[in-house]
């Protein structure tokens, strides 16, 4: 978020709108707004209604909170670019605006993200976030994603090779 | 509960909440007022 905000300026050359939406309440989000000082809205999902109609949901932290997606959306209201992230592993924002850039010259234009993430080294607003939860609130969750992106050759490569013989599984036996 | 993550050149699927303001925000409704919109999906403040 921090990161986008940074690049809004150029965000909105290409006439388009950033709207960030979770599933936090309207009070945490205007303290979340206030306290990066973000120069577009935040949308409030409490009931979880949009980060199901998308498949976004992750049932393992905090109870269901939403994964980290980019979608854009043309004014014909076809999604013409996505990235689905993880919570270390974000698409690179200058991807994001070399899409936009070059959608705003052919706008049949449509991107996949499905490459090129890069991980996250956490800031150290971050760092104090994460050992702020273990201590306050005995959450482990988001210290795990961090800890774990070392082994992420091994984790990312079987994860893969599951979703394979996923495939494979369903298409020997199509009922 | 749909796990279907919507594709490129599918139509985004229309939705209605509130923001930080208190307003309400309609996707079809921001689409008409603006050219592009870019949905940032984050964790929240946690």
């Amino acid at each position: 978020m921090a990161e986008i905000k940074k690049q809004y300026a150029d965000i909105i050359k290409y006439k388009t709108r950033a709207y960030a939406i979770s599933v936090d309440s309207p009070k945490q989000s205007r303290a979340v707004a206030s306290e990066m000082m973000l120069p577009f809205d935040l949308l409030c999902d409490v009931d979880k209604q949009v980060i199901q109609l998308y498949g976004l949901v992750n049932p393992f932290e905090h109870g269901g909170i939403a994964r980290p997606a980019i979608f854009i959306i043309n004014p014909g209201g076809k999604i013409c670019y996505r990235s689905i992230d993880g919570t270390a592993q974000r698409v690179d924002l200058t991807h994001v605006l070399n899409f936009l850039k070059a959608h705003y010259v052919n706008p049949d234009l449509t991107n996949k993200e499905k490459v090129d993430k890069k991980w996250i080294v956490p800031s150290w607003g971050t760092t104090r976030q994460i050992v702020k939860n273990m201590i306050l609130r005995g959450n482990q969750a988001d210290w795990k994603h961090y800890g774990l992106f070392p082994l992420s050759p091994i984790i990312i490569p079987l994860k893969k090779l599951k979703r394979k013989m996923e495939k494979k599984g369903k298409s020997a036996n199509p009922s | 509960m749909s796990s279907h993550i919507p594709d490129v050149d599918e139509v985004a699927p229309d939705f209605k909440v509130l923001m930080a303001s208190g307003e309400e925000f309609r996707l079809k409704t921001a689409l008409k007022n603006t050219h592009y919109i870019m949905l940032i999906f984050y964790r929240g403040h946690w």
